[in-house]
Order: C-alpha cells, then sequence, then structure tokens
C-alpha cells in the first residue's frame, strides 16, 4: 500500500509577529519553525500504517531550504522516502497553488491514501486537502478522528469529527485523501539521535516546480491577501492576589471581584 | 544512536539484572512501592526485571513497549533501591539500569510519556524544560532588591568570572521560588563574593538525561561546557542537586579544573571559615527533607544539618525517615512533567512526618523539592500549620 503524507513547515508561534511594510505578509527573518502540528498527527497515522499493514510511506512538502529540516523529520520518524518540491517563497502560496504543486507531484505517483493535516497553523485555511483531493478527483473525508478499517485493495472506513461532539463514519474507495485530525494518535517523539543521523545518512529528493509541469514554474494563486494586521491589544492590568492560605486567597479574589461589581 | 551501541546497552541490562537474587529488600525503600498500588512492577527489582524480559523478548516496541514505558517511567530514580541494594551486597545500579532502559524505549521512539515530548522540545527549543521562552530566564532580577542585583556580574560575550551561581531552571522562572535565588544572591553579596550569572544561562541537560533522551544531554551538555570554558569559569556553585549532580556525574568533558558545588557546600565551606556567620538565630522548629539528589545520589547528607545546626541550635529535628531512608518528594526522574497515580502522595506523607516531629518549618534545598512539599501542604490541608522553606532563605533571614 502506497500512502503520501503532506507536510508543511509552519512558523513557532510563541515570539513576536512583525507584519512587512505593505501589510500583506509576515516578516520571516528571524522566525523559528517546526512542522504544523496537524501534520504531525497525519504522519503518524501514516507511520502506523507502515507499522501494522507494511505501508510504504512518502512524505512530501513544499517549501524553501528550512523545510529541509522537516523533511529529515519525516526521515527520523522513518518514512520510505522524503520528498521536497523547493519553493522559497512557498509561504507566499495559496492554497490552491500548493495544491496544485502537491497534484502534479501525486499525479507521477501511483498511491492509495494521500493524508494531510486538517489545516495550518500559519494561515488555518483547512484547503489544501479539499482542493488536492478534487483535483485527483478522489473521494475526501475531512477531520478525521479514526481510521476504523482498512482494506488496502479496495476501502477505508473512517469516523469524522462533527460540531459538538458528534461524528459520523464513512466508507471511502480507494485511492482517498483524509484530512487527519489532532488527538487521533499520540505523535512519537523523534530522538536528537535519530535527527542526527538522517541529517548524516538520509537523502531528501529535490524536485522544482518546473518539473513538475506547471506551465512557467507556479501555479496562479486564486487568492490574493489584501491587508494582514495583528489585533489591537487593549491595556490590560495584571495583580497578583495575596493571602496566606489558599482559602486567603480565594477569599481576597472573591472581595476583589465584589469591589470591580462583577459579582 | 549506532545499533552496536543499542546492542551494548542492551547486554549490559541483562548482564546487571542478572545479578539479582530477587531479594526484595529494594522495595523497603521505594517511594514508588510505597505510595502506588504495591504491584510488583511498581519496585525496582520488578521494574529492572520488566525490562530484562523486553530485551530478551524483544518487546520494546509497539503496546508491549508502551507498557514497558509506563512501568519504567514512573520511577524517580531517588536512588534509595541502590542504598539498599548496596546493603546486600548485590551492589546493582538499578537506577542505572532504569535509565538505560528509558534511553532504549526513546531510540524505539515509545519513549518518554506522552506529556514529557513538551518537556523535551522545550528543552531543544527553549533551553529549559518548561515552554518558557528563553529571553525571560533572568526576569526574576526584577523580583530582588535592586541593591542586590546591581552587584550581580552578567556574564556574556568576553566577560570572565571565577565563581559563577548557575541558577537553574526551575528558580528562574518558578514565580512562588525566586527568594531562593534572591536570598542566595544576598548572602553572597554580604560576603563580597566576587561572582556572575550567566545572561544566557540554558538548562544543565539534567531532564533530557533522566527521561533517556541522550543525545540531547550530549549536546545540552557540549554547549554548556563551551559557556564555562569561555568565561574561564573555576568554580560553579548550583542551587539545584540535579544540576550539581549533572554537571559533577554526567558532564563527560567538563574540564577538572572547575569545582562543582552545591550551594549548602559552598556556604558550609564559608561558615567554617568564619567567612558567615548567622547573628539572629531561629526561633522555630525546623526538620531536614533530603534531596535525592543531593543526599543519596551525592552522599552529601550532613553538610545541610551543619547549617541548619548552626541558624536553629536545638530547634532542628530530624523526621522519622532521614539521610540514606528519607522519603523522596516524588518529583525526581522525570516525574515532575507527569501525574503517576498514587494511593497517597508522597509529597503529603512528607508533610505528615515533619508534622509528626511537631516541626513548623520544613528545610530543603532543592527547586523540585519545594516545589512538591509546597503542594504537598495544600493538597493535605496544612497551610498555616508549616511552611516549606529553602536553607538559603533561612540563611538570608539570619544575617
Amino acid at each position: 500500500m502506497e500512502v503520501i503524507v503532506a507536510i508543511r513547515q509552519t512558523p513557532l508561534l510563541d515570539g513576536e509577529i512583525v507584519l512587512t511594510a505593505d501589510e500583506k505578509s509576515v516578516e520571516i527573518e528571524g522566525l523559528k519553525y517546526h512542522i504544523n502540528e496537524w501534520d504531525l498527527y497525519a504522519l503518524e497515522e501514516a507511520l502506523r500504517l507502515k507499522t501494522e499493514i507494511g505501508a510504504r510511506i512518502t512524505a512530501v512538502s513544499v517549501g524553501g531550504k528550512a523545510t529541509e529540516e522537516a523533511m529529515y523529520y519525516c526521515i527520523a520518524a522513518g518514512v520510505d522516502e522524503a520528498v521536497l518540491i523547493e519553493e522559497e517563497s512557498s509561504y507566499q502560496l495559496d492554497s490552491s497553488s500548493i495544491a496544485t504543486l502537491l497534484e502534479k507531484f501525486t499525479s507521477m505517483r501511483v498511491f492509495d491514501l494521500f493524508l494531510t493535516g486538517v489545516q495550518s497553523e500559519d494561515t488555518g485555511c483547512g484547503e489544501v486537502g479539499a482542493i488536492l483531493a478534487t483535483k485527483l478527483c478522489v473521494p475526501q473525508a475531512a477531520v478525521v478522528m479514526k481510521i476504523k478499517s482498512l482494506n488496502p485493495e479496495e476501502s477505508i472506513v473512517v469516523q469524522r469529527e462533527l460540531e459538538d461532539g458528534f461524528s459520523d463514519v464513512q466508507r471511502l474507495s480507494l485511492p482517498a485523501l483524509l484530512t487527519i485530525q489532532t488527538g487521533i494518535n499520540q505523535p512519537r517523539y523523534v530522538s536528537t539521535m535519530h535527527l542526527r543521523k538522517a541529517r548524516n545518512k538520509g537523502s531528501i529528493m529535490r524536485i522544482s516546480p518546473l518539473d513538475l509541469s506547471t506551465g512557467t514554474g507556479l501555479p496562479a494563486p486564486k487568492k490574493t491577501m489584501k491587508r494582514a494586521f495583528l489585533p489591537e491589544v487593549g491595556s490590560v492590568k495584571l495583580e497578583f492576589i495575596d493571602g496566606v492560605t489558599a482559602a486567603d486567597k480565594a477569599k481576597n479574589i472573591v472581595d476583589r471581584l465584589y469591589g470591580m461589581e462583577v459579582l | 544512536m549506532e545499533e552496536q551501541h543499542i546492542e551494548e546497552m542492551k547486554k549490559k541490562v541483562i548482564e546487571a539484572v542478572s545479578k539479582c537474587r530477587i531479594c526484595m529488600s529494594c522495595y523497603a525503600d521505594c517511594p514508588l512501592y510505597e505510595s502506588t498500588r504495591g504491584f510488583v512492577t511498581q519496585g525496582p527489582s520488578g521494574i529492572t526485571r520488566a525490562l530484562y524480559y523486553g530485551i530478551r523478548w524483544d518487546a520494546l516496541d509497539g503496546k508491549d513497549g508502551q507498557d514497558l514505558r509506563d512501568i519504567l517511567y514512573a520511577c524517580t530514580t531517588c536512588g534509595s533501591c541502590e542504598v539498599r541494594c548496596k546493603k546486600s551486597a548485590c551492589n546493582i545500579p538499578l537506577v542505572e539500569i532504569i535509565e538505560t532502559g528509558r534511553k532504549l524505549l526513546v531510540e524505539k521512539m515509545v519513549g518518554p510519556m506522552p506529556k514529557q515530548i513538551k518537556v523535551l522540545e522545550s528543552l531543544d527549543r527553549n533551553g529549559n524544560p518548561y515552554g518558557e521562552p528563553a529571553e525571560e530566564r533572568t526576569q526574576w532580577l526584577g523580583s530582588i532588591d535592586p541593591q542586590d542585583t546591581a552587584k550581580i556580574k552578567l556574564v556574556q560575550g568576553d566577560l570572565k568570572t571565577e565563581t559563577l551561581l548557575f541558577v537553574g531552571c526551575t528558580s528562574s522562572y518558578e514565580r512562588d521560588l525566586v527568594n531562593v535565588p534572591g536570598s542566595i544572591v544576598k548572602i553572597f553579596n554580604h560576603m563580597g563574593v566576587d561572582y556572575g550569572i550567566l545572561k544566557d544561562e540554558k538548562c544543565c541537560g539534567d531532564p533530557a538525561l533522566r527521561l533517556g533522551e541522550a543525545g540531547l544531554f550530549e549536546e545540552m551538555a557540549e554547549k554548556n561546557t563551551k559557556v564555562f570554558e569561555q568565561a574561564e569559569i573555576k568554580r560553579i556553585v548550583t542551587i539545584s542537586p540535579h544540576c550539581m549532580s549533572s554537571f559533577s556525574q554526567d558532564y563527560p568533558d567538563l574540564p577538572n579544573n572547575i569545582t562543582i558545588q552545591h550551594y549548602t557546600e559552598f556556604f558550609a565551606e564559608q561558615m567554617s571559615a568564619g567567612n558567615l556567620k548567622p547573628q539572629k538565630s531561629l526561633k522555630k522548629k525546623v526538620t531536614y527533607h533530603d534531596p535525592c539528589y543531593l543526599g543519596k545520589h551525592n552522599d552529601i547528607y550532613e553538610t545541610p544539618r551543619q547549617i541548619l545546626t548552626w541558624i536553629a541550635g536545638d530547634s532542628f529535628v530530624e523526621m522519622e525517615h532521614n539521610r540514606e531512608q528519607a522519603l523522596c518528594c516524588g518529583g525526581g526522574g522525570g516525574r515532575m512533567f507527569v501525574e503517576i497515580e498514587e494511593i497517597e502522595r508522597l509529597s503529603e506523607k512528607r508533610v505528615q512526618q515533619a508534622l509528626d516531629v511537631g516541626a513548623e518549618i520544613i528545610a530543603t534545598a532543592c527547586p523540585w523539592c519545594y516545589s512538591q512539599i509546597a503542594d504537598g501542604i495544600k493538597t493535605s490541608g496544612n497551610e498555616g500549620k508549616i511552611l516549606v522553606k529553602d536553607i538559603a532563605e533561612l540563611i538570608a533571614e539570619s544575617l
């Protein structure tokens, strides 16, 4: 069984975000990156299929030099092949362009299952999986919280997360595309030793968008950013409530809340 | 990790566990066995035997590996079992075996426990296990007396210092503990010590090592060693016994000319030399909780007691379990970052032992013990009846 999993490297959101002068993007200089959280769960789900039924796993990403680290992570975690579609401006690409590049790559392959994360931490669009499934003409299940059963020659049964704690169960014929929800599994910890080994001995297959028959290189965007802005932060007053015991502190908090006429 | 090294680790475990006579005497002081349901795998020789069969039966991954992980990571690595085993003449390095098992599980991508993964990621990314921003590490300086702050040499770049106060992660970030580094700074300044702290201090790596992430520990040790050499440090005084233990026992390339001391050792030395004299004696009844990485792992039992006797005189009392028999607080071995099911919390049990001897203060000398005992006082409903204090705070109050 051939499984492809899409990986995106996203900026860590624990630092200060600075907008570009044209207010259409964020300054990427100095940002630290990691693998998009949803994609880590998709990767783990793929690796689970490798362990359980011997699936062959290919990780693919659209990204620049910095994305190499994410690819080495995938190799260290246990994928059979890591493919980087090299595009330094990947953070400016819209969902449609990324899905087009992934579709061009996938059309050169035979696959049974394509996994993506539900969404990415940076843009939060949640569109790539749906657009890609449409382009590949394969059935798609979104926000998958469990793979219930799998017949590698035929179909897959998945449980999807709906609103208000509801879920449904769907059977999809293969090949299919699933967008994976966080919490479906427990992503493994990839040790420093494994990462070191992957960096030293692992090999990343590099593909240029030009090699993917996309005409001039990059697909034309369907969506452009009009304006990006940071939410206005009001003045926040922080106060530590004193008290020797927890009971004292609780009483002081309640008194304070009464004083503020919140209670 | 190379396959050969993994096989060597397995062989070492098999050989060491094979020498165990299963006398079960290691269970007598095991805090895990004491505080759980008493399954055989919740005590030292049961844990190491589970690992033995995990290796023998090639069951280190998958569901078997996860079961083994839950057994191995429940240990506090306090070292009580080794003390017992030494007395029974078997002298099996039980903690080392357990930590080797953790390394094997990390290499199999089964370890550590899910909640501990963030700890390792934060160590790598932020240089502390708490997910706190690296740039906020020295913020505690803003909470202490500005006159004391002014005398601290912030070491970075080409600046050198012979004596380094290694603050550690918990003392740097834990708001409730700010008085501990604050007290040490006050005492240093009182004595006129020429010392510095690192502006960009990073974790010693102890949590990585205890959780079985040997590669990350190696990298952290290498970076810290380089920093110490560049700053031409000759003496490192640590606040946490865990940092002290890592530097002195686990750093492979730390230059021999650097003296590593826990602050209790440094202050006891200064007191003996007459450079540090308590002016006010403590009127309250105080007892001492031995941190495992100061006592059982480094054999420092008497120095803290010497200080407490200087400060408190006859008001210093011992708990039922002390020195080698001291009960662990429950926070070691990476357990600070994960909840292990306990019938009775170890920290609450320790608080009760202190109350039983009429103590009004539980003194300790480890930030993790401090936090665990502070929690134990609250959760056992003993707030207002007893206080936890670091020895450094008691010294500072006596000046």
